[in-house]
């Protein structure tokens, strides 16, 4: 068994699974005002697939998804009319970010680095978060070792 | 897992696949067959990935689900091997699918996890033992898998995450190695093995082993340290024909009186004659070895497929002294003494590498390489690192002495002289096909030597 047999198994069998986990995501942002349909919810899931592909990983499950919405949920940077393509942009950075940190970084450590700087220094940019902000923290994490 | 569909049993070959494969290949075989369905085996597929998924929360200690593919596709294989390790045992494959299927293949999983730990901690105690007793005639290749490669396979080696690998610089070549085996369990019988063969070679003292060795070089003209020499197959081979020629079991020196009976005594025997009288020494040879470790007999008694036809035909054709050693004095050398010269740093010959692509013309290249290299390491290392090209090599050789010709020489025909011993020719060379491009090259341009300078260099080859 190699490994495109565990993405399209999984991509097969779980796919059901998957989207139901990340709608039971609503129960904590609709306090925000945040709510992702079925469709949502399965674009969400085709991106992250196809993310996890780009990047060249594997995960088994969508523990990552679940923890980015729900760090997200609160930021007064994203709202319900480009909340798919704020979170599909965000779950891209992140495994981005897991390559370019060669692993090093811990999932939920990185999701909320992600989320301090989106909401501060970035001001809900995407494009300043990934180029700038995650950039610099991968070179700091790779030159001083860790 | 709930015991899916068992419709009928029948017999189910064990599946000739590459290790890691095993067990997959034989849920396949029993659907095919029908003693299972497809969904046992997709519900197995998905046991089996969670088995991943844990191993890759362990492996980041729970602090990412995800890893990079190439790790995960490493876990995968570290479970599978230890499936395998354990559905293997089953003497009867479909018995292996009925309990995967009844037990859940985690339960096999962990008793294969158990069998691998269980490996490697046997392995890591029997190379602890075998460091402690090195022989004291090893060659370079010997110590240096003893004390580096196997060493630095038991510092990086983990049975969970790695269960599959058998990265280790393990160049020592047994007599009998079994490279279909992969993983600790390769480890695993090369330790036996080598355990085994050193019982063997330390029942000779390290003063008597030596000498052999020393003649065996001069025999074949090469240093046998520097050499990929099995010492067990050298050393059990005299002891073998030492009691053959009448010595006491145990003995490795075959004097030249003794060496001139046996062969009138055999030369007009009938191969079936020789071929017992042979396996009758080995027999009084194994009945002498006192507490023999077991496997031993066998492992010596394995030689003789491999002995007996090497001895017919050097009685045939009389090269003899080329199969058993005998004790000569030693061969008059010519005082040459080889200074092996100081090595670039890796540095210094990278930087080396880049100026002689950098050179255009093959003139120049060979003025650079003789005035920057000093060491023969380095000068071979070169002429492999793909910075030299067609007639290049040519110019290059153009620019060496007869004697780092005939040194050369001993690398390329390094088997040649092994097996010629003093009667290696070097014209006879020109006809062989190599697929190396540097030692392509050099046959060429010896091809281009008036017969005064490749007398030159043949005397040299066999004068060190």
């Amino acid at each position: 068994m190699h490994l495109p047999d565990i993405i399209n198994f999984t991509t097969a069998l779980q796919k059901p699974l998957s989207t139901d986990e990340v709608l039971q995501t609503n129960q904590e942002t609709q306090q925000y005002g945040l709510l992702l349909t079925p469709g949502d919810a399965l674009e969400i899931v085709a991106a992250r697939n196809r993310s996890i592909l780009d990047h060249n990983r594997v995960e088994l499950g969508i523990e990552a998804i679940k923890k980015i919405i729900t760090a997200f949920g609160p930021s007064p940077y994203i709202n319900q009319a480009d909340y798919v393509s704020t979170l599909n942009e965000l779950i891209d950075i992140f495994y981005y970010m897991k390559n370019l940190t060669a692993d090093r970084i811990a999932d939920d450590e990185l999701i909320t680095l992600m989320q301090v700087f989106f909401d501060n220094s970035c001001r809900g940019s995407l494009d300043l978060l990934k180029n700038r902000e995650m950039t610099m923290m991968a070179k700091l994490i790779r030159d001083a070792g860790l | 897992m709930a015991i899916n569909i068992i419709r009928k049993k029948s017999e189910l070959n064990r599946p000739l696949v590459q290790s890691g494969q095993y067990t997959l290949a034989l849920l396949w075989d029993a659907c095919r067959a029908g003693i299972i369905d497809e969904e046992s085996v997709n519900c197995t597929h998905r046991d089996i990935l969670n088995l991943l998924k844990d191993l890759i929360m362990k492996y980041t200690k729970g602090e990412s689900s995800s890893v990079q593919a190439e790790t995960a596709q490493r876990l995968l294989e570290s479970i599978l091997y230890a499936i395998d390790a354990r559905t293997i045992l089953f003497a009867d494959p479909a018995e292996a699918v009925v309990i995967i299927i009844k037990h859940g293949v985690n339960a096999i999983y962990n008793q294969g996890f158990q069998l691998v730990t269980a490996s490697t901690e046997s392995s890591r105690a029997l190379y602890l033992n075998l460091k402690a007793h090195k022989l004291g005639v090893g060659t370079h290749a010997y110590n240096l898998t003893i004390e580096g490669g196997l060493a630095g396979f038991f510092a990086d080696y983990d049975p969970r995450f790695q269960a599959q690998d058998t990265v280790a610089s393990i160049d020592y070549p047994l007599l009998f190695d079994d490279m279909s085996i992969t993983g600790i369990f390769y480890i695993e019988q090369y330790l036996k093995k080598l355990a085994m063969e050193n019982c063997f070679c330390q029942l000779f003292s390290t003063a008597s082993a030596a000498k052999l060795l020393e003649r065996y070089g001069q025999v074949y003209a090469i240093d046998y340290r520097e050499t990929l020499l099995n010492l067990f197959e050298v050393l059990l081979t005299n002891a073998i024909f030492a009691v053959l020629a009448g010595s006491k079991p145990l003995e490795l020196n075959i004097s030249p009186t003794q060496f001139d009976l046996l062969r009138q005594r055999l030369i007009d025997s009938p191969l079936e004659d020789c071929s017992r009288l042979i396996k009758a020494a080995l027999e009084a040879l194994i009945a002498a070895i006192p507490r023999p470790p077991i496997g031993l007999s066998d492992y010596m008694r394995n030689f003789m497929p491999i002995l007996i036809p090497g001895f017919w035909s050097g009685l045939q054709n009389d090269t003899l002294p080329n199969v058993m050693i005998v004790d000569l004095p030693p061969i008059r050398r010519t005082d040459i003494i080889f200074d092996r010269g100081v090595r670039l740093d890796d540095d210094g010959f990278r930087t080396l590498v880049e100026q002689v692509i950098d050179t255009n013309s093959p003139a120049g290249k060979a003025v650079l390489i003789s005035a920057s290299v000093h060491s023969i390491e380095d000068f071979i290392d070169l002429l492999e690192a793909d910075c030299l090209f067609d007639d290049e090599f040519e110019v290059l050789y153009e620019t060496l002495g007869d004697l780092e010709l005939s040194i050369l020489a001993r690398i390329v025909f390094l088997e040649d002289l092994r097996l010629a011993g003093t009667d290696f020719f070097l014209p006879n060379t020109f006809i062989k096909s190599l697929d190396i491009e540097w030692q392509t090259a050099y046959i060429q341009f010896l091809q281009s030597l008036n017969l005064e300078r490749l007398d030159s260099i043949q005397n040299l080859i066999h004068s060190f």
